[in-house]
């Protein structure tokens, strides 16, 4: 099976042959944390003596340097690690792991780089990428003391919050569907618990997280706008490890270890809400006794090496959000609980020290149910997705002039939409619409070429196909389709192509271009990732979305890289824009689609970015410029008008300072430019009430939205068991209250006996300033 | 129920003391006024003659008073209804000008309290009860203000009549003063739309805060029974454990309405558009039916009752 595979995928390697043959020898191996064990995702080797012959380990900690025959000064970075040297004579293929220990640079917190990896953000062909280690991530203010990898990803230039303490969010002027969320390569759809307030992702279970936000290389397909790939961590391998934390709202527990020691490792982490569990005695006798909510996440991954080339991993997150009203004096109830699953197996294989293989086999699915109900009659409303997904990804490594990713990914995409179903005593009765199938594939060759020392290129190419598949009946001609047979087919060839011109040693120019498809859409107007968010596939009456970006970017670093800046520039086209129509209503008697208008979309901007890597002060400042526009025939005639995504204005200042070993203040603080609405034109009389009269879409704003957090981490020294650690944080959420608006909505109060009618507006604001303490731990079995 | 409810039922715990609200003064975008119209022709036993009620929209504004109200009814507009034969104008009456036993029977049909009413109304009237009304006819209305003229046609449809109502215990816990009203219906196959009125206990016909209207996407072709939750003015103070019952001993009246896609489309927009605000709403446009106007103009196949409040 293997060596078929391999055959299978020659001709894409013989494409490149001509310019990759050459007379060298092969270091490869994995990259490693020296403490538990766990493979490093980026991390940087290169010959100490010229940084340009060089690679970087890949999603699984693998890397393949090919040199020359000769010795050599070995040279190791990864951020947060300290610095590995070795001379090595390489006069055949050697395989090596190496191990990093962490060290004093950790302590250079935010999203710093280490000074080892000074100038990667210059040196690196790929535009508009961000790794977040959660080291870092942990140490900024968060909202109720709850730690949010997708929060910290709003705060980067061209990253928009979605909405008010909120996880959503859109990146260079996309909507919340065209980002693709990846949890160990499995797509997670709904990201949110709580309405979106909080992420589904448990930051004690993730390893790292990648943010694509421009030149999206060709391993990636399905969404039009970024990629924010989440890695949980595989487990030590070496001690037994527990780390947890309790908050105001949650607590949080993560156990992990080895196995068989160095061979097999495993992890188990979860988080659950108690708010209200706490709540439940006060209830007890009211109206609504028995009414709870709560959400909990749970994570488990399993890491197994079989040989020196075989590596199998299993890794899986379940997590709920559930809602259960009750009202018992009226016998009126409903349960409403939602979440994602998602289980990925994965085999690492190693073909020789240049070719490594990845073959994954995905399932993942959101689902959300309604059952509710009065004595009788019971009303049910279910929507889910689910996905099984096969692939697999290359990675070949010539020489150190080229790195070569390829490979297939395949989806079996059900899509069930708002089914709605209902009874009563003997009647019960259906929306009836059945679920959608397609299926969605994609090929896909990339090279990371270094053409000269300032030159190098990143291109490749997608070529996606999506089928809509029967069981289903054509809307147009009645047509029928049976299991599996294919309707409606799109094909699309995505390029992309990323460019590097290197100016000198700290400072270089970029440019990419990235085409996209997208084939399954979700189309929300609210600011908040929410449960009710129904994804629909590609039909015969939706086209795939189309987006093509370029960008252009200059990278420039001072003073060592002490100082690292940039600005970047983007232009987005974007085709088959899906929009509510005007008149939409939430009607489970209709097919969403029912509702949708097709339009067209453009963004453009410049993103600004200045950080400071070093010193007892470290942090960054993010400034973007864009607008953000959508017009559709259907919507006043094809107006272009304001998407809810654009920001005009949008400014993040992050700061940590050490203050000593114990002492750390984090602080952020963001500035944006007021959201989009479509404000009340006018009133009018309807069988004596009030309604209001829309004006143009997207015409007002609200005001602009700015706040302030800060947070202090105290973490004492151990005095006697040094193999436990604690910290408090302390944390201000909006420091100096400033009311932002949440939402407008108006009130009309009629007298109809005296004839008068006032009318008001109100402006929502839902979190004022918001102190928390959270306490979090960690205890290592041998770290004495 | 919409699934936003459950929306704001979680958002309600996730900000339990933190969320305030202020007043906020929207940029006054307003144009020039709309005409607003609503307009109705019944047929079935017992229902008024055609009417229509004219008026402007107004601009958002903190209070509107009795005379601001009084001048947005329109006056001088010519209005003329064709039910296929021949076309009849609509006669400008105010409620002043009737007699006091129309007047309340008038004022009780348009939801109206006509005894503590500080203001007139003024409508436009098929006084003589002119037009053809019945099942299965259209109708053309035209109205002209000035140089301004507005159209707009509607139906009657075939009459889907109550096959039953009666009374049981309110859901939960009896409570023996009140009474939960059932309705069935023998649903013919093929779309069919509804409407109903209650008596919201003072004789006027209103419609109930849940919703006036629905259509038979779930009961199609069914012979079907349901609850009917009793109207209520709109903003009007309630209780929520007794919300929608009758109160036994009580005689109230049920109007039940059989109308068309385009009537109930309006309703439908027009209550979503109502109930639909805050923070995971999408705004709504209504599907107004007049060309020239907002508004309705709506054909009712009527099938009104009046009983006894008995479990």
């Amino acid at each position: 099976m293997s060596i078929r595979l391999k055959y299978l995928f020659t001709p894409f390697i013989l494409f490149f042959a001509a310019q990759i043959l050459g007379q060298t020898v092969t270091l490869s191996g994995y990259i490693k944390d020296a403490a538990n064990g766990e493979t490093l995702i980026g991390a940087n080797i290169f010959n100490g003596e010229n940084q340009a012959e060089g690679t970087s380990t890949n999603a699984y900690g693998f890397y393949s340097l090919s040199l020359e025959p000769g010795t050599y000064t070995i040279a190791i970075t990864y951020l947060g690690y300290n610095n590995f040297t070795q001379v090595i004579d390489l006069r055949e293929n050697l395989t090596r792991d190496f191990e990093l220990s962490q060290g004093a640079v950790l302590k250079e917190v935010t999203i710093s780089a280490a000074e080892a990896e000074k100038d990667a953000n210059v040196q690196s062909t790929q535009m508009g990428k961000v790794e977040l280690p959660m080291e870092n991530i942990k140490k900024l203010p968060a909202l109720l003391g709850e730690v949010d990898i997708l929060k910290t990803l709003q705060l980067l230039p061209g990253v928009a919050s979605a909405g008010e303490g909120g996880s959503g969010f859109y990146v260079r002027g996309g909507g919340p569907d065209q980002n693709l969320v990846l949890l160990d390569e499995a797509v997670v759809y709904n990201t949110g618990h709580l309405l979106g307030f909080f992420s589904v992702f448990n930051a004690d279970a993730i390893k790292n997280t990648t943010l694509i936000k421009g030149g999206m290389p060709a391993r990636y397909g399905g969404r039009l706008s970024s990629v924010v790939d989440v890695q949980m961590s595989d487990g030590n391998y070496r001690n037994y490890q527990a780390e947890g934390g309790v908050g105001i709202i949650s607590s949080r527990l993560t156990v992990q270890g080895p196995i068989q020691k160095d061979k097999s490792s495993f992890l188990v982490s979860g988080r659950r809400t108690y708010a209200l569990d706490l709540a439940q005695p006060f209830l007890e006798g009211g109206t609504f006794e028995g009414t709870n909510y709560y959400f909990y996440d749970f994570n488990a991954k399993l890491n197994f090496k079989l040989s020196d080339k075989d590596r199998i991993f299993a890794s899986g997150y379940f997590g709920r959000d559930v809602l259960n009203f009750r009202q018992p004096e009226r016998d009126f109830n409903f349960d409403l609980p939602y979440g994602n699953t998602t289980a990925t197996l994965r085999w690492n294989h190693l073909f020789s020290d240049k070719l490594f293989m990845n073959v994954s086999a995905i399932y993942n699915d959101y689902k959300f149910a309604f059952t509710g109900g009065q004595e009788d009659f019971v009303f049910q409303v279910r929507s889910s997705v689910e996905d099984v997904n096969l692939k697999v990804d290359f990675d070949y490594y010539p020489n150190p002039e080229h790195s070569i990713k390829y490979g297939v990914n395949t989806t079996y995409h059900k899509l069930t939409p708002n089914t709605a179903s209902a009874q009563n005593g003997d009647v019960s009765f259906e929306s009836g619409f059945q679920p959608k199938y397609a299926q969605e594939t994609g090929f896909y060759i990339e090279d990371d070429y270094k053409l000269s020392p300032q030159l190098s290129l990143n291109g490749g190419i997608r070529f996606s196909i999506f089928s809509q598949l029967g069981p289903f009946t054509s809307k147009i001609d009645g047509q029928e389709f049976g299991r599996f047979e294919a309707g409606k087919t799109y094909t699309g060839f995505e390029p992309r192509l990323s460019g590097k011109y290197t100016v000198s040693k700290d400072m270089s120019l970029k440019a990419a271009v990235t085409f996209t498809n997208q084939y399954l859409h979700l189309v929300t107007n609210s600011g908040s990732t929410l449960p009710t968010d129904i994804w629909v596939p590609s039909t015969e009456l939706i086209e795939p979305q189309q987006g093509v970006q370029y960008a252009f970017g200059i990278f420039k670093n001072f003073q060592d890289a002490m100082w690292e800046t940039s600005v970047e520039f983007y232009y987005k086209d974007l085709q088959n824009q899906i929009d509510y129509a005007d008149d939409y209503v939430n009607d489970f008697g209709r097919e969403i689609e029912e509702s949708f208008v097709f339009g067209e979309g453009r963004a453009y901007g410049a993103e600004f970015f200045l950080r400071k890597n070093r010193g007892k002060l470290t942090g960054w400042v993010g400034y973007t410029i864009a607008r953000t526009e959508r017009s559709f025939p259907d919507i006043e005639g094809g107006r272009w008008y304001p998407a809810v995504y654009d920001r005009l204005h949008d400014l993040s200042v992050v700061a940590n300072y050490e203050i000593n070993d114990k002492l750390e203040l984090g602080a952020s603080f963001v500035y944006g430019s007021g959201r989009w609405f479509t404000p009340f034109q006018s009133f009018y009389f309807i069988e004596g009430n009030v309604a209001p009269e829309y004006g143009p879409r997207n015409s007002a704003q609200l005001p602009d939205y700015h706040r302030f957090d800060l947070s202090l981490t105290y973490t004492p020294k151990a005095k006697v068991d040094r193999s436990f650690k604690g910290s408090w944080n302390l944390s201000f959420y909006n420091i100096y209250n400033r009311k932002n608006p949440y939402f407008i909505f108006y009130d009309a109060t009629i007298n109809r006996e005296v004839g008068t009618t006032q009318l008001e507006a109100f402006q929502v604001t839902i979190f004022p300033i918001i102190p928390s303490i959270s306490y979090s731990f960690k205890w290592n079995q041998n770290a004495k | 129920m919409k699934l936003n409810y459950a929306l704001y039922i979680i958002l309600g715990f996730a900000l339990l003391a933190t969320a305030c609200q202020d007043p906020f003064v929207p940029e006054n975008i307003n144009e020039e006024p709309d005409y607003v119209i609503e307009s109705f022709v019944e047929a079935g036993e017992g229902t008024m003659p055609a009417y229509l009620l004219i008026s402007q929209s107004v601009p958002f504004l903190s209070e509107i008073g009795p005379d601001l109200l009084f001048d947005i009814f329109v006056k001088d507009a010519e209005v003329d209804i064709y039910d296929g034969d021949k076309t009849v104008r609509l006669t400008e009456v105010c409620l002043s000008d009737l007699p006091v036993e129309i007047r309340e029977e008038f004022g009780a049909q348009l939801g109206l309290d006509t005894d503590n009413l500080d203001f007139d109304y003024c409508l436009y009237v098929d006084i003589l009860d002119q037009l053809d009304r019945d099942f299965g006819k259209t109708y053309d209305l035209r109205v002209r203000v000035g140089e301004d003229e507005m159209t707009a046609t509607t139906t009657i449809p075939t009459l889907v009549p109550l096959d039953s109502i009666y009374f049981t215990e309110v859901p939960g816990d009896p409570i023996d003063s009140l009474a939960q009203l059932w309705v069935n219906i023998d649903d013919p196959v093929g779309p069919n739309f509804y409407r109903y009125f209650t008596d919201d206990g003072s004789g006027r016909l209103v419609t109930s805060a849940f919703g006036s209207v629905t259509d038979d996407v779930f009961f199609d072709g069914q012979d079907f029974d349901f609850p009917l939750t009793k109207g209520s003015v709109r903003g009007a103070e309630s209780d929520p454990s007794t919300f929608g019952f009758f109160a036994t001993g009580d005689t109230t009246t049920v109007k039940w309405c059989t109308i068309d896609a385009i009537h109930y489309d309006f309703w439908f927009t027009y209550e979503f558009n109502l109930n639909n605000q805050g923070p995971f709403a999408t705004y709504t446009r209504v599907n107004h039916n007049i060309d020239g106007a907002l508004g309705i103009f709506g054909g009712l196949a009527v099938d009104q009752r009046t009983l006894l409040v008995e479990k």
